[in-house]
């Protein structure tokens, strides 16, 4: 669906767009020292011992807010895989959850099921990153728009199913497989040391982001430009759409795999929900929250979904909550349906997503300092 | 021969339940051209309405159900109604973003049901009978499958009738077919969308409700299981078209469940998933052709 | 209805835009089209000349002003701008194949207002022996019938017709030019056209179309006996010309 992703998209960068030739010195290296910044500030969160009350559930370097931000880390990196496809590439997909899934299972099996070294793990899952977005894009993509959507729902789906009856005791079933510790190094397991996992899966962030960031300023990314804004005339530019599509998934299938096996070991074991079309609902609700094709849109919305998720769902069991009206209390407790309404209210009103209305407020705040007399 | 008897006619009856959740999917993104992703939630609310209705209706004694099976339906048609007029009309032309809301919307109906109703099946009492079994060539068929295949056949029937000897029915047979030139003969459109939400909620909440007697329970779930297959459905069996649906919706629940029986439990399920994917590597023009 | 201002212009397209896909395929429209009588739209292939009868009926988003009797008709609502008095002719004909004849007449009636089918079935004798017919297996120049009937049914101040006698027989082409020349008698017709003998026959006024602007206006009769003109404008030569087959560019 190249007009689905085009008109979000369009909408996204239009919001983002810098103020024009006028920006000056310092303003013009913002984009830049930011993103620098923040990721100073989360290096060294873990050694940062005050409380953010309403945000995280314990002082910054506990480990409940540790692993909360670390699954917040992994699935903002997800969300971004998510956005080469649909907020880069305009591929709709509701079958991401596939490559989640196979990095989480293809690991937990070997771990588990298989008593393999840590280091055979890691090249599991990194054949199955390969290997199956090429597989499933080759396939898929002989079809456009909504059949490319259902070709890939249908493939997920059906592994999905296949998961669930456990064949052959492998995968669990319903249950799950979890995490064979003893595989990993020390460092990882224990709740003491959840900052490694931290600064593990703040690691994998920053890998994609370096990633996406490269291959979008490189050709690749123009050429995944031009097939979102109209892939019949791509072929008059000497591209061929179907390859460049094809970069797309193998890009987003490589990084959502690995975001797969992140999510391992960051929650400690695989289960069916992260092959299910619910996840891949919820990266498509990240991404359009947070702006679908801006540079930071999807991570921002993936931090935020898990934040809201998890903040949601802590007071849904608290006081105040149980204090409400039914008619409040009931959808308050659910969130998701919170995000749910979030994520309608945003098509709806604000279809750029938070990064635009951040966009914005700054025009705002930029247009009250112009209107000041000299 | 009564096993084979037994998965045909059980076989039947699970096409006539997907019949009923995707004939309103089909004619919604035939007109329309929206994929209906909250389809599930019309099934689901129709189901839990009914529920709750034989809950108070135990008075009327055998009328409890036919009542409920009604409130259930009309709660479909209405939420139906009220998301194409509240949510789907102000974005009118905006395809893109309609099909998100009814993403969002699917959602958040599951996520209201499990907090109403919580997350675990209840039991769903249907009439005594649907319980008890009936013997053909040596088969002891459920009744449930029975009401089933009536109701879908009765629905299948109505909608053809709809179709085929009214001026809305001409309308929307043509707007299937070119929605745009249909507004350039002055007819607005959009009125029958409404129309066609509301057929369809009341037809996914019958099979919601039929289909909770056949699983014996209610959860806030069901919808979402159902929908894929639904999708299947009306993919094979073509947009817009009820005759297609019907045979496509035969199609299905007879190779869903010949296969799971003679092959191997959940491997029907899979096949069906499949043969998705295959038809639409086949013959994506019924989708792509004019979407957006 | 307000009255047309005193110029006599039933239509007023002013500075109209459109784009699709990225593409920027009317770049300022500027033309008036006189009540009464034919008005010949014309240019080469994928100009945006069907564009524009689709940006005044609404079926395309377009920026600008687009005044129809007076009234602001820019954003209106397809069915309603029809209902207000513009009957349409698409290029492809657009019948419906699935319905029978009948039906696709059908469909075109309004409520309160009576159709015509005298007039249709004494122009088109033919629709009438076919009337149980799937429009799907009709010939192209029947669907064509089929089209101008349907905007024959209703009193239509203005017509845009798009392209009516493309891939048709010489004979249909006649049949189409006696039917677009009765219709003309009582409506106002905005005419897209490749056949210029058509044109020459019927058309009052000439408006060309290049790239998505207006660049000539004039009396029909005086553009299509200018050659030179005619060769720069459209790349043909002349009335006896044959018209311009098959398309380069895929026009929206």
């Amino acid at each position: 669906m190249t007009d689905l992703a085009q008109a979000l998209t369009d909408r996204a960068v239009k919001a983002n767009r810098s103020p024009g030739p006028g920006r000056t010195g310092v303003r013009r290296l913002l984009p830049v020292v930011v993103p620098l910044a923040v990721l100073v500030l989360l290096v060294f969160l873990p050694w940062m011992r005050f409380p953010v009350p309403g945000v995280l559930p314990g002082v910054v370097n506990s480990p409940g807010s540790m692993q909360l931000l670390a699954l917040c880390l992994v699935t903002g990196g997800i969300a971004l895989s998510y956005d080469v496809l649909f907020g880069r590439t305009g591929l709709l997909s509701f079958g991401h959850a596939l490559f989640v899934g196979a990095g989480a299972y293809s690991a937990a099996v070997a771990l588990g099921k298989w008593g393999a070294s840590l280091g055979t793990a890691v090249l599991v899952v990194l054949a199955f990153a390969v290997v199956l977005p090429i597989v499933v894009g080759a396939i898929a993509l002989r079809v456009k728009g909504i059949a490319f959507a259902m070709v890939t729902l249908a493939f997920a789906q059906a592994v999905a199913i296949t998961v669930a009856r456990n064949p052959g005791g492998l995968t669990g079933g319903e249950e799950g497989l979890s995490l064979n510790r003893s595989a990993l190094p020390s460092l990882l397991t224990g709740v003491v040391n959840a900052p490694y996992r931290y600064w593990l899966a703040l690691g994998f962030l920053v890998f994609c982001v370096l990633v996406v960031l490269w291959l979008t300023t490189a050709r690749t990314g123009h050429a995944w430009a031009a097939v979102r804004e109209n892939e019949d005339r791509v072929e008059v530019l000497g591209l061929s759409a179907y390859r460049t599509k094809l970069t797309a998934v193998v890009v987003a299938g490589f990084l959502g795999t690995l975001g797969g096996f992140l999510q391992l070991i960051v929650i400690g074991g695989a289960n069916p929900h992260l092959l299910s079309t619910e996840l891949t609902l919820s990266l498509l609700i990240m991404v359009v929250l947070g702006g679908a094709g801006s540079r930071w849109g999807a991570v921002l919305g993936g931090v935020v979904y898990v934040l809201l998720d998890n903040r949601l769902q802590e007071l849904s069991t608290s006081e105040t909550i149980a204090g409400l009206p039914a008619v409040l209390r009931v959808p308050l407790s659910q969130p998701v349906f919170v995000l749910g309404l979030l994520f309608v209210l945003v098509v709806y009103f604000a279809p750029g997503g938070l990064t635009a209305i951040g966009g914005r407020v700054r025009r705002w705040f930029a247009g009250r300092h112009a209107a000041a007399p000299k | 021969m009564s096993s084979l008897i037994l998965i045909l006619i059980t076989g039947v009856g699970l096409g006539a339940l997907y019949f009923l959740v995707a004939s309103g999917l089909s004619l919604i993104y035939g007109l329309m051209h929206v994929l209906n992703f909250a389809h599930g939630a019309f099934l689901t609310a129709g189901a839990y309405a009914a529920w709750v209705a034989i809950g108070h209706l135990t008075g009327l004694g055998g009328w409890a159900f036919p009542v409920a099976v009604l409130v259930g339906m009309a709660v479909g048609a209405a939420i139906g109604a009220g998301v194409e007029f509240c949510l789907i009309r102000p974005l009118y032309r905006r395809h893109i973003e309609q099909v998100l809301v009814t993403v969002g919307l699917g959602l958040m109906a599951v996520a209201l049901f499990t907090g109403i109703w919580g997350a675990d099946p209840q039991p769903f009492p249907g009439p005594e009978w649907t319980r008890q079994t009936t013997d053909i060539g040596g088969a002891a068929i459920p009744n449930d499958r029975f009401l089933l295949i009536a109701a879908a056949g009765l629905l299948l029937v109505g909608l053809i009738a709809l179709l085929r000897y009214t001026r809305i029915g001409l309308i929307i047979r043509a707007g299937v077919e070119n929605r745009t030139m249909v507004q350039a003969l002055g007819i607005d459109v959009r009125r029958t969308f409404t129309l066609v939400f509301a057929l369809g909620g009341a037809a996914a909440a019958l099979g919601g409700v039929l289909g909770s007697v056949y699983l014996g329970s209610v959860s806030p779930g069901q919808g979402t299981a159902l929908l894929i297959f639904a999708f299947i459905v009306v993919v094979i069996g073509g947009f817009g078209s009820i005759g297609g649906t019907a045979i496509a919706a035969l199609l299905v629940g007879m190779v869903q469940q010949m296969t799971n029986f003679y092959v191997g439990s959940g491997i029907g399920d899979v096949s069906v998933v499949l043969l998705l994917a295959a038809v639409l590597l086949v013959r994506p023009a019924g989708l792509t052709g004019r979407t957006a | 209805m307000t009255p047309s201002d005193g110029t006599g212009a039933i239509l007023r397209l002013t500075d109209v835009t459109v784009r699709i896909a990225g593409s920027h395929i009317l770049q300022g429209i500027d033309f008036e089209v006189a009540e009464g009588g034919v008005t010949a739209l014309l240019g080469r292939n994928g100009v945006g000349k069907s564009t524009t009868l689709k940006a005044i009926l609404g079926i395309v988003a377009a920026d600008g002003r687009i005044e129809f009797d007076g009234r602001e008709i820019a954003g209106l609502p397809t069915h309603r701008i029809v209902r207000a008095g513009i009957g349409y002719v698409p290029e492809d004909r657009d019948v419906f194949a699935d319905l029978t004849v009948a039906q696709n007449l059908e469909l075109a009636e309004q409520p309160g207002v009576a159709a015509d089918y005298d007039t249709v079935h004494e122009l088109f004798p033919e629709l009438l022996e076919r009337r149980k017919q799937r429009a799907g297996t009709l010939s192209g120049g029947q669907q064509q019938m089929v089209a101008l009937a349907r905007v024959m049914l209703n009193p239509a101040r203005l017509l845009l017709v798009d392209e009516p006698t493309k891939g048709l027989a010489p004979k249909l082409v006649e049949q189409v030019g006696d039917a677009l020349a009765r219709i003309a008698e009582r409506t106002t017709v905005l005419l897209v056209e490749q056949n210029l003998p058509l044109v020459r026959r019927i058309a009052e006024s000439a408006v060309v179309l290049d790239t998505g602007r207006v660049v000539h206006r004039s009396p029909a009769a005086q553009l299509l006996v200018d050659e030179a003109l005619l060769d720069s404008l459209l790349g043909v030569s002349g009335p006896g010309a044959t018209p311009m087959s098959g398309k380069m560019v895929r026009e929206t």
